[in-house]
């Protein structure tokens, strides 16, 4: 381990300390942070969308440049569901399964003393930490923070006039992004390098757990998708401040006056953009599916079914993954027959998925299960993964997703298929690592109890989206009942709302099980699970419980 | 050293084949980032506004990127030439750093600014590659500080994969302009 942290200080030990262990806490810690703001984030969409013209005077006392005489602004819903998206998907989900179970599991896993560059490993959360914070800073910004999506589409994200959110909070948000990209490839290469070069002599890859070979994936994902992002950002930046001309249009009018310069493409920065977003849909999830297989292993008492079929799955996966980002794009313009293919690189994808589901189902069959809570949390997952999967299908066909774009269906199906799949993940993990982190146990009561609220109220929350899509729900708007078409949905919303407060409301469980565990749980045995995996038999391991 | 060898392999020998497939995974990234702001570019000129940049580029910026080049290979090949071949790595460098500063300076200061778009890309890709060479000559000099076959050896990958990365980009923005 890095250094003798007996003679550490304070300081040395807990906060800058090159240890991965105190370094997978920080960012999981960080991430519960994010995930704090970006939930109460998503109640406030959740309000607005269920009741307009509702007066909120007490939350408008909080958040007083949201409101006005309690009524949310137009603008600050806008940055409220870009805000929300950007913070979830990359300082909470893709910190906590990658930074915090990443850091602290991927050495123990293979068998090594640390990370491969344990300095490069604490600079990446340094770094991983200012971008939370600049993004955070944002929202103090004179007018507000971004508010163009988390997609950040031109040329909303370009004009400074267009709306409040594109001054100073769109800049925030690009240099936040920015840095959160230098930290992701900088602890995605210390990863690569750790799984591939510093496994413990005579491990082979093959034996490594699925969740280690899942975050091989997820840093390579990474690696080889985040530079279109960044290639997107720097040309993003230069529009909005050197006067170029990648992807503002020509011909626009701004409050009446004729946008000066223009003749680039908005669509460019789709591609570039999504060309990214896609594989950090696998990003997010292949850990949950990996954390998954993990599960199931542990808690049946077999290996995983398939252990090498799920290998290669998820290796198809992340390759095909690179071959798939046009579906974000079928009503950009784009020829069909571009279209076509891109339905089917999508349509494909279901064949490694399935092969997963069918392991996953081969696994279960005809054995002793022990439901203990990450276990549950595991099957959570693979219900997630089925459901989101099987719309998501839908939406990979021109023809259907021509019709249900920008609708309440596609914010119902990511919700369940990667942002749920990847918060059980989150879950899954917590509960199952928790005496490894910590050296105590999680309360199994407690714990049973959050799942079931969670499992119950998620789907209570998006499946009924989907019901909305179908019925023209558009999303992104701030008073859907402005169209007369939408005003039946009032009541299918307001259920929708109500869900989404008792979700919020069944994660006090989680909070409360975890901050009591850590000083009152019951004292972990060294191999609380009876798990084979090399993190718990790793010799050090009770001295992480100190 | 093979892979697996090199998990046999004491400490060390496993440290520096980390190293070894970190630049690679940095290489990897880095040829990512140039693909895709060559993509952009490809799609750009299709526009009806593109108007190709004349003006010529200045080869010198060619030279001492091959000039390095042959500095690392020279200091890779023979103990003899290493010091003097590391000193045209690092000299070449920097005046390849400085020439492009200069170009990117040019082109905003121009009587266009950066309104074109071939300018734009020129002062785009330019820069980007710059900040690649500065960050490569960073690494070179922290990996050289242990003066051993290896650190010599990512070293040169760096320096060529550089090398070929500016004449990909020249042959894209004056090539197909």
């Amino acid at each position: 381990m890095s250094g003798d942290r007996g003679s550490q200080g304070f300081w040395s030990r807990y906060v800058f300390s090159l240890d991965h262990r105190v370094i997978g806490l920080q960012y999981l810690f960080t991430s519960m942070a994010m995930a704090l703001a970006g939930g109460l984030l998503a109640l406030l969409v959740r309000v607005q969308i269920a009741w307009p013209d509702h007066d909120y005077t007490f939350v408008s006392k909080l958040l007083p440049g949201g409101f006005d005489e309690g009524v949310m602004k137009p603008e600050f819903y806008a940055a409220l569901f870009t805000m929300h998206g950007t913070i979830m998907i990359f300082f909470v989900v893709s910190s906590a399964l990658i930074g915090g179970f990443g850091n602290y599991l991927i050495p123990l896993q293979v068998g090594a003393k640390d990370m491969a560059f344990p300095r490069l490993n604490a600079l990446s959360y340094w770094i991983y930490a200012l971008s939370s914070v600049v993004m955070l800073l944002s929202f103090a910004a004179p007018l507000g923070p971004a508010a163009s999506g988390w997609t950040a589409y031109p040329p909303l994200s370009i004009l400074k006039g267009a709306i409040p959110g594109s001054n100073l909070g769109q800049d925030l948000w690009l240099v936040s992004m920015a840095l959160f990209i230098v930290s992701f490839t900088l602890g995605g290469l210390n990863f690569v390098a750790t799984i591939v070069a510093m496994r413990r002599p005579g491990l082979s890859m093959m034996e490594l757990p699925l969740f280690t070979w899942s975050m091989l994936y997820a840093s390579i994902l990474g690696l080889l998708a985040f530079p279109s992002l960044t290639a997107g950002a720097v040309m993003l930046l230069l529009d909005r401040h050197a006067g170029t001309s990648f992807f503002l249009p020509a011909g626009l009018v701004l409050s009446g006056d004729p946008v000066p310069g223009g003749g680039g493409s908005p669509i460019l920065w789709q591609h570039l953009f999504w060309f990214l977003g896609h594989p950090e849909v696998y990003i997010l999830m292949l850990p949950s599916l990996g954390i998954t297989s993990d599960m199931f292993t542990v808690f049946t008492g077999r290996r995983v079914f398939g252990y090498k079929s799920m290998v290669l799955a998820m290796g198809f996966i992340s390759g095909m993954s690179f071959l798939v980002w046009g579906h974000h794009m079928f009503v950009s313009g784009m020829s069909p027959f571009l279209g076509s293919a891109f339905a089917i690189t999508t349509t494909l994808i279901a064949v490694p998925s399935g092969v997963k589901v069918f392991n996953w189902i081969a696994s279960l069959w005809n054995r002793t299960l022990r439901l203990t809570t990450p276990m549950l949390w595991g099957l959570g997952i693979f219900s997630l993964f089925v459901t989101g999967g099987l719309s998501g299908i839908w939406l990979g066909q021109t023809q259907i997703d021509m019709q249900l774009h920008d609708t309440a269906f596609v914010v119902g199906h990511f919700h369940i298929i990667m942002a749920g799949a990847a918060l059980f993940g989150v879950f899954a993990g917590l509960h199952y690592w928790f005496p490894l982190f910590f050296g105590r146990m999680m309360s199994e009561r407690v714990g049973v109890l959050h799942f079931l609220l969670t499992f119950v109220f998620y789907y209570a929350t998006f499946f009924p989206m989907h019901l909305a899509g179908l019925q023209g729900q558009i999303r992104r708007v701030y008073d859907p009942y402005q169209y007369e078409l939408l005003k039946p949905l009032a009541p299918m919303n307001a259920f929708i709302t109500w869900a989404a407060i008792g979700l919020a409301i069944s994660q006090l469980l989680f909070f409360s099980n975890f901050f009591w565990s850590l000083r009152n749980g019951a004292k972990a045995p060294v191999n609380p699970w009876s798990a084979e995996s090399l993190e718990w038999s790793e010799p050090e391991s009770e001295e992480a419980h100190a | 050293m093979s892979r697996a060898a090199a998990l046999e392999a004491p400490l060390a020998a496993r440290r520096a084949e980390a190293e070894r497939v970190a630049v690679v995974g940095a290489l990897a990234a880095t040829t990512m980032l140039f693909a895709s702001l060559v993509s952009a570019y490809l799609v750009r000129r299709s526009f009806t506004d593109w108007r190709a940049n004349e003006a010529l580029w200045p080869v010198v910026l060619l030279v001492c990127a091959a000039a390095a080049s042959a500095g690392i290979e020279a200091a890779s090949r023979s103990a003899s030439h290493r010091v003097a071949g590391l000193r045209v790595l690092g000299l070449f460098s920097a005046v390849y750093l400085s020439g492009a500063v200069l170009v990117i300076a040019s082109i905003v200061k121009g009587p266009s600014g950066l309104a074109s778009p071939h300018d734009a890309f020129v002062a785009l890709l330019l820069g980007v590659h710059a900040v690649h060479a500065l960050l490569g000559l960073m690494f070179a000099k922290q990996a050289l500080r242990d003066a051993s076959e290896a650190s010599l050896s990512l070293v040169r990958l760096v320096t060529h994969f550089l090398t070929l990365m500016l004449f990909g980009i020249v042959f894209v923005l004056f090539g197909l302009r």
